[in-house]
């Protein structure tokens, strides 16, 4: 089957940030001192354990993130090759099971009919008021213990070429935490196996109010988290560097101006601020419809901009944070000594400034990725977010929100969404807590004292 | 009877012993010093007598008795109250010993309470008598003083205070001077040495200072690389040192009668070879047996132990080349005339201008090629400012910078870019003054980059391997980056760097200050070898008369913004005329070793140069001050040979 590959601006982006992310590491291993404070990282449990959680995230992002559109199924045999309006992604195609095997409406997790009883017209024509039957997984569904345990049994050669490579680990001496990794990724894989084994045959978590699988929602909006997440930082970024250094560096009227405009823009409340400007990026592509091909790009298109206005809004900490720095930076002796030599500003801000700040922007990303996540549900449920047909947890939260006053409690999209974000949220936490020792030069004095 | 009891004290971090079966003893009313170089184990010795270690090191052996208790053995409970209660500590940095939010008196009242010293009523009180027992005016007023409102000294003062404030009966004291200025030291060494006598307390005192040695100590111990290598009398030490290591102690030390030959500096630094004597690598009286064995501390003579195979008399350490004053030109290349640098103090709302900092106020100065002239003063004087206002980086307020006849002040940055080859500098803090993220390679060719010397990156590169080779430096060191090398190599790397761009004045702010003894004794036979090969002219600012009797050819002295006194060095060494250059000198801890304590004894402090005393700027603080001096500042005197003073009593006499 022919496909077109589709790239949407957001995936040009992400592949950007990957391609950083390599060039980071290609850098750390040139200069000894950027790789350091990552070896630390190394040497915590945590950071390994929750790096592997996150590189699990980041992976079915990217997965979801490889967009292409089918061809239709060629009629009469043509010679040209329709291919589909529906943009679809790898990791769609992979779920596929789970995203065409919908129901009419919810069905709780794991369970075998659907939520609402119905009149049904029985084979003997009689009419009964009864549950019907989830049509997913077919009649005769192997029991859930059965399939754990296959999922166990699966997972064991895993755990088999982990433990070689522990083994491995250790004959090397390597000084990394390893073992935190491998038995993270080890829990991960038995975990997704026995999620695989059972999704084969029950929603796992359920159905959603048209019937849609609750764990491939989930799934699918670990991209629009991960996306918020980065990109707006990878948008703030540039800003708050240069304004903060900018400001550190020339002071008198450069700082003021700057400061003015940083003091006046976070005084103003940054929810507002940012669904103001949502809503006239909302109203502006309402009025524009025929800029976008596909709703899928236009989804694409705000997710963009939303990841734009929050960059916009919240850079001001950062450049606080860095113009402060730069102000000491500035007092020490190799930026006089670089002035003695009459080296210019653009020169002295390159080559003694930035690199020297470099902590202080490992440390910021990382720190303000699960804030940003967090916003993003928030947002989405004020009704301020991400496009109402792009999956996202504050959609599922948003959608959720009205049946939990029904009777039995429509709690599963809520809980899923909760404990995805969670997952992610306290795994970049942890994460960066480490970073932030790792990288802060305060760490490195306590222990050469 | 000993108060204190140190035996095989073992301390490790990971495997290696920082701290190598120490044993010494202290008796009431003695002071031990602790004797040796950066990162030889002295701290780590004083921590872990406190249990104060870092969570990485760890006492792996010996016992520590105080009094007849193992301090190692105690819980932590009963070791928190043997702290203050028995042994009291001063640190180095007063800046950071103190909470900078508390006011000092509720900070020594804190420790009172902890003591249980006095009862909470009189807690006030006492704290006053602390205060006053510490020689600090004015106790009273001075407790609702917060940290910030204090200078250097007067912080000791208040360290020291708390440290007395549970009656110990050890004192321990960490490079208690090392911060601050000869005058300050002066008068802390000797406050702590009275109050030792009154309260008949035992000192461990610890410093690098051989001067600080010669002052204070009853019993010396000499540490190297973890060990201690002798262990003696102060008087035997100072007339007979055993070691080879102690003998090289003394034979860096700068001094004017060693003017014209370089100093004797142990080759190379401070390593730990697996197998014999540790010193092996650096020693001039090397053999082969220590290269196999490591000696043991053994008793030479009465109370006078050495660990070495060969102790005995010095053998001098390598050559000491006589060094033949280049010929002065008549003519200076350098010429400041009333230099004045006043910061603006602003306050309020508008930030108004409403004062300012007079830091420097009508300095002039003139520099040779080929000669150094050397600044000296109290911290805090205006020495720095003088230095960065020549190189303008700094706005001078008014007065002129003339190099070779061209005017300097006022000119922008491109006008500027042709006089920055000629004037380099080189700064105090190893640490500060190189980029931490630039490899050695990349420091040494900006400033080449940056001024158009070498035409190709090759020849730039080639450049930067001949100046490595030139301070001494092996080539690799070029692809390195600086964290990796010690305080003195960070040193040479500067060096390195302003040699790049071939200057004729480099202009040296306190370059070894923050240095081992010899180390600067190293730095400072290179600063002269340079001299000497390529005619450079140096400003050397510093506060370290020993180092600037040994370097300088004139001296000027400045206080208060102002240079009150200049001339040629043997002159203002051995005849200085004004008051303050007198008082100077007499802070200077003589080395002879016999303990005198003589020269007045250096009062008061360095006044606000926010609000300069009236007429003589010294008058406060002079032992000869008249009426006439409270008046008027006093005029130029010159005396005869170039020698200049401003003071009322030279022009009177
Ligand atoms: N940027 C500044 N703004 C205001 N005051 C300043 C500034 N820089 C220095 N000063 C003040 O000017 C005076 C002289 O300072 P300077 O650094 O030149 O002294 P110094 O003699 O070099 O002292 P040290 O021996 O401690 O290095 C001091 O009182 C200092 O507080
Ligand atoms: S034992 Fe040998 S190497 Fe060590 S100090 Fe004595 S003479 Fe020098
Ligand atoms: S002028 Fe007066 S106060 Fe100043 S140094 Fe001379 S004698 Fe002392
Ligand atoms: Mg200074």
């Amino acid at each position: 089957m022919s496909i077109q590959p589709v790239i949407f601006p957001s995936d040009i982006l992400l592949g950007v940030l990957l391609a950083g992310g390599l060039l980071l590491v290609w850098l750390a291993r040139r200069h000894g001192y950027f790789l350091e404070p990552w070896l630390r990282v190394g040497q915590s449990a945590t950071g390994m354990a929750t790096a592997t959680v996150l590189l699990l995230y980041l992976a079915v992002g990217v997965l979801d993130s490889l967009h292409y559109r089918p061809a239709l199924p060629a009629e009469n045999a043509a010679k040209t090759v329709e291919y589909s309006p529906e943009v679809m992604s790898v990791l769609d195609a992979l779920l596929s099971p789970l995203k065409n095997g919908t129901e009419k409406t919810y069905s709780a997790p794991l369970a075998v009919h659907l939520y609402g009883k119905e009149t049904m017209t029985r084979a003997d024509g009689q009419q009964v008021r009864d549950y019907p039957p989830a049509l997913y997984g077919g009649a005769q569904r192997p029991a859930i213990g059965s399939l754990l345990l296959r999922g166990l049994l699966l997972s064991l050669p895993v755990w088999l070429v982990l433990w070689g490579g522990w083994r491995l680990a250790r004959r090397r001496r390597s000084p990394l935490r390893w073992d935190a990794a491998l038995l993270t990724a080890g829990l991960l894989a038995w975990l997704g196996l026995s999620v695989y084994e059972l999704a084969a045959h029950y929603h796992v978590l359920g159905t959603d109010k048209v019937g849609q699988d609750v764990l491939y929602q989930s799934m699918k909006s670990v991209r629009t988290g991960l996306l918020i997440g980065t990109l707006t930082t990878l948008v703030m970024l540039p800003f708050s560097l240069l304004m903060g250094a900018f400001a550190g560096y020339f002071k008198g009227w450069v700082d003021d101006l700057i400061q003015y405009i940083y003091t006046t823009l976070s005084s103003i409340p940054g929810v507002l601020l940012i669904a103001a400007a949502v809503l006239i990026m909302q109203s502006w592509m309402d009025q524009h419809p025929d800029w976008f091909a596909t709703v899928a790009e236009r989804a694409d298109a705000r997710l963009m901009a939303l990841c734009f206005i929050l960059g916009l809004t919240s850079w001001t900490s950062l450049a606080r944070l860095i113009r402060g720095e730069t102000m000491k930076l500035v007092e020490l002796d190799y930026v006089a000594a670089a002035t003695a030599f009459g080296v210019s500003h653009r020169r002295i801000i390159l080559r003694h400034i930035l690199p020297n700040l470099m902590h202080i922007v490992m440390i910021s990303v990382v720190m303000d990725f699960s804030g940003l996540v967090l916003a993003e549900a928030v947002l989405s449920y004020v009704g301020v977010g991400v496009d109402p047909t792009m999956a996202s947890w504050g959609n599922m939260i948003n959608g959720a929100r009205l049946e939990m006053a029904r009777e039995p409690v429509v709690w599963w999209q809520l809980a899923a969404a909760f404990v995805f974000m969670f997952t992610l949220v306290l795994a970049a936490n942890l994460f960066s807590d480490t970073v932030q020792t790792a990288f802060d030069p305060r760490t490195r004095q306590r222990e050469a004292a | 009877m000993s108060l204190l009891q140190v035996c095989d004290l073992t301390v490790r971090i990971g495997s290696t012993a920082i701290v190598d079966r120490v044993s010494f003893s202290i008796a009431e009313r003695q002071t031990f010093a602790l004797l040796g170089e950066s990162g030889c184990g002295k701290s780590m010795t004083a921590l872990a007598l406190m249990r104060l270690l870092p969570a990485v090191a760890k006492v792996t052996g010996g016992a520590v008795e105080l009094n007849q208790t193992d301090l190692l053995r105690l819980p932590e409970y009963a070791m928190r109250r043997v702290r203050g209660a028995q042994v009291g500590m001063v640190f180095q940095e007063p800046m950071v010993s103190l909470n900078p939010v508390m006011r000092v008196g509720q900070q020594i009242i804190e420790v009172l309470a902890c003591h249980a010293v006095a009862p909470p009523a009189q807690q006030q009180a006492e704290a006053v008598r602390l205060l006053q027992a510490v020689g600090i005016p004015e106790a009273e007023r001075r407790l609702a003083a917060y940290p910030f409102e204090l200078s250097g000294g007067m912080k000791q003062r208040i360290m020291i205070a708390m440290a007395l404030a549970g009656s110990p009966r050890l004192l321990v004291a960490d490079e208690p001077t090392t911060a601050l200025d000869v005058t300050l030291q002066k008068q802390v060494l000797n406050l702590l040495r009275q109050l030792q006598q009154q309260r008949g307390m035992g000192m461990l005192l610890i410093t690098h200072d051989l001067g600080v040695v010669a002052e204070m100590a009853d019993q010396v111990g000499v540490m190297y690389a973890g060990e201690l290598v002798e262990l003696a009398s102060r008087e035997a030490l100072f007339a007979r040192p055993q070691h080879p290591y102690t003998q090289a102690l003394f034979a860096a030390q700068p001094r004017s009668d060693r003017r014209d030959q370089s100093l004797r500096a142990l080759p190379g630094m401070v390593s730990r070879p697996l197998q014999g004597c540790r010193l092996a690598p650096r020693c001039p009286k090397v053999e082969a047996l220590c290269l196999q064995a490591a000696p043991d501390l053994l008793e030479m003579a009465e109370g006078h132990s050495v660990r070495c195979h060969f102790a005995g008399p010095a053998v001098p350490i390598g050559s000491a080349a006589t060094s033949v004053p280049p010929t002065a030109e008549e003519t200076p290349l350098l010429q400041v005339q009333d230099l004045a640098v006043h910061f603006p103090i602003r306050s309020g709302l508008l930030q108004r201008v409403t004062g300012h900092v007079r830091a420097v106020d009508g300095v002039s100065l003139a520099i040779r090629r080929g000669r150094t002239l050397a600044l000296v003063g109290e911290s805090g004087c205006g020495k720095t400012t003088v230095g960065r206002a020549i190189l303008q980086l700094l706005k001078a307020s008014s007065g002129s910078v003339r190099f070779a006849g061209a005017e300097l002040n006022g000119l922008d940055r491109r006008a500027m870019q042709p006089y920055r080859r000629a004037m380099q500098v080189i700064f105090q803090d190893p640490y500060s003054s190189l980029n931490p993220r630039m490899r050695v390679a990349d420091i040494l060719e900006e400033g080449m980059l940056a001024l158009g010397v070498g035409k190709t990156a090759a020849e730039r590169q080639a450049a930067g391997l001949r100046l490595l080779e030139q301070v001494g430096l092996p080539a690799e060191a070029a692809e390195r980056y600086p964290h990796e090398f010690s305080g003195g190599q960070r040193q040479r790397i500067a060096i390195a760097r302003a040699l790049a761009v071939k200057p004729q004045i480099i202009i040296c702010d306190e370059p070894t200050s923050a240095l081992d003894v010899s180390v600067q004794a190293q730095i400072l036979n290179l600063l002269r070898q340079l001299q000497q090969k390529q005619g450079l002219g140096y400003l050397f600012i510093s506060h370290n008369l020993a180092v600037v009797g040994y370097l300088a050819d004139e001296v000027a002295v400045m206080y208060l913004g102002r240079i009150v006194e200049s001339g040629p060095v043997q002159q203002i060494m051995q005849s200085p005329a004004h008051p303050y250059t007198q008082l100077l000198l007499s802070a200077v801890p003589s080395m002879d070793g016999t303990g005198k304590h003589t020269g007045q004894l250096a009062s008061g402090e360095l006044p606000s140069p926010i609000h300069p005393p009236a007429g003589c700027h010294f008058h406060p603080r002079c032992p000869h001050a008249m009426d006439e001096c409270a008046k008027t500042y006093p005029e130029a005197t010159a005396l005869p040979g170039e020698h200049i003073v401003r003071c009322h009593l030279c022009k009177a006499g």
